[in-house]
């Protein structure tokens, strides 16, 4: 059986996860690992000012990009998973690009579409988007072809097959894909912030405390940064509860 | 004649010919059963007759007009695998007619004279649900019923359509004895109270014995000429009419193993 994640397990993971802050400070006894009690109000204070706006800045990115990664990976998937030539044709070419870290193409994309957020934007989609194409192809062609059948004998076309049954079909892998990707994708968001930008939770926490040895505000900012992949990770994790319901109500008779 | 095949040919890309030439009809308010051996054609023939195949030469004609594309008035029950997993039974009887909605009334997926009335359809779904005893398992999802439920869903689905034509490839192979039975009866009399024409592939005797007014024979290999056989014992059962009813098997059983 499955631990059960509610909001009372999610308080004592906060619990257990200061705790341990705290007695690791303790220990190091040093200005690099200042305790949770020092970083905290400085952290709420700043969420209402100037981290705020760094934090605002980062989710803005992740979001664009998961957002560009869904609507160019999903098509691309069906076309992969309803088109035996294409998925062959494609399919050894994928399996080289698949593993490639996409982080080592940011130099490549910053002087292809310039130092924009575009550049930063896209390198983190493409970490997602490999992800999702791949599910999203596996659960097309997984799909049972006389179930295809019948529904295109009720009428459908292409467009009610996609509506019908190819999206509801891929939805949950798509959203476990996506949640399983969050983590690199913040990463990357980080790397890519580091530089060539002024407002981003990576830029605030290298260049604008690290730097200067703010330690207990560099520790907000990477407070920020957790904040960030927690909420979309528990964002993802609800909204993929909701669409397996099913899975849970089909297994109890 | 509701279905006509005229001279139709199909063959697969790997060059196995399956039909050729091949003729046949179905009047409006029969069953045609047919039934062969397993790579005979039959679910072809059906896939053909449902739009989902076309034929490579000839044509097949439904209430007089050619069929070129799935026709509206055409409900397709397959053996298994037919149902959205993740919607309940009513849902799942629901589809037709969202995907009629999704259209429109264009005369290609749903009919020119199709009109979206919400509360119609609930009636129509409540009737239907009630009329294949599937009412109380409407909130269900299809893997927490029985094989003969989900094929009484597939089949409420498809009546929920007003169809015209009612095509069934092996609906009832994979149930025990007295499951198929029942549902064999039941698309009898839904084919006679409904003004259907219905088609249905099997490969067991005694089913198509029990409900085909006429029988098609098709054999593994190339089909050129129709092998349709009047059936005077249909809608008698073993228990009923043995003599009659075993006499006509004993025919089938023979034509299958020594078609020319």
């Amino acid at each position: 059986m499955r631990p059960k994640t509610g909001i009372s397990s999610g308080f004592a993971g906060l619990g257990m996860f200061l705790l341990l802050w705290q007695i690791g400070s303790w220990l190091v006894n040093r200005p690099i690992l200042p305790p949770p009690l020092e970083v905290l109000p400085i952290f709420a204070r700043l969420m209402t000012g100037p981290l705020g706006l760094h934090f605002a800045a980062s989710a803005g990115r992740v979001l664009a990009a998961i957002a560009l990664a869904l609507v160019t990976a999903v098509p691309a998937g069906l076309a992969l998973g309803q088109i035996p030539i294409l998925n062959r044709i494609f399919t050894p070419l994928i399996a080289i690009l698949y593993p490639i870290p996409k982080i080592v193409l940011l130099p490549v994309l910053y002087v292809l579409m310039g130092i924009t957020d575009i550049s930063k934007i896209c390198l983190i989609a493409l970490i997602i988007f490999f992800q999702i194409m791949v599910v999203v192809r596996d659960e097309a062609l997984n799909l049972h072809p006389e179930l295809i059948l019948s529904v295109r004998s009720l009428g459908a076309g292409r467009r009610a097959l996609f509506r019908y049954v190819y999206f509801p079909a891929s939805l949950p892998a798509v959203l476990t894909a996506l949640r399983v990707s969050i983590g690199t994708a913040v990463a990357v968001l980080f790397i890519a912030e580091q530089s060539l930008t002024t407002y981003g939770l990576g830029y605030y926490i290298v260049v604008e405390t690290y730097q200067v040895l703010l330690y207990p505000q560099m520790y907000a900012g990477i407070l920020g940064m957790s904040l960030l992949g927690v909420l979309l990770y528990f964002g993802v994790f609800t909204i993929e509860k909701q669409v397996n319901q099913y899975k849970h109500d089909a297994g109890k008779d | 004649m509701m279905i006509a095949a005229e001279n139709i040919s199909f063959n697969y890309g790997s060059g196995g010919t399956v039909f050729d030439r091949f003729s046949f009809g179905v009047a409006r308010g029969e069953i045609l059963a047919v039934i062969g051996p397993s790579g005979g054609g039959k679910t072809t023939l059906l896939y053909l007759l449902a739009g989902l195949r076309m034929p490579s030469h000839g044509r097949i004609r439904i209430n007089g007009k050619p069929l070129l594309r799935p026709r509206p008035g055409n409900g397709l029950v397959l053996q298994d695998h037919g149902l959205l997993p993740w919607a309940t039974v009513r849902d799942n009887v629901a589809l037709g007619h969202k995907i009629r909605r999704f259209y429109g009334p264009d005369g290609r997926h749903s009919p020119v004279d199709f009109t979206c009335d919400t509360s119609l359809l609930e009636e129509k779904i409540a009737y239907w649900l009630s009329r294949l005893d599937i009412d109380d398992l409407a909130d269900k999802y299809p893997a927490q019923l029985s094989r003969g439920q989900r094929q009484r869903t597939a089949i409420a689905r498809t009546m929920t359509l007003d169809p015209d034509v009612l095509l069934m490839d092996e609906p009832f192979s994979a149930l025990d004895a007295p499951t198929s039975e029942n549902l064999q009866a039941l698309v009898s009399s839904l084919t006679r109270e409904s003004d259907l024409t219905t088609v249905i592939v099997t490969h067991q005797i005694p089913e198509a014995v029990r409900m085909g007014d006429h029988i098609l024979v098709v054999r593994r290999g190339v089909n050129r000429h129709a092998h349709v056989m009047a059936n005077p014992a249909c809608g008698e059962t073993f228990r009923q009419a043995p003599g009659a009813f075993n006499h006509q098997c004993e025919r089938i059983k023979a034509l299958l193993e020594n078609l020319p």
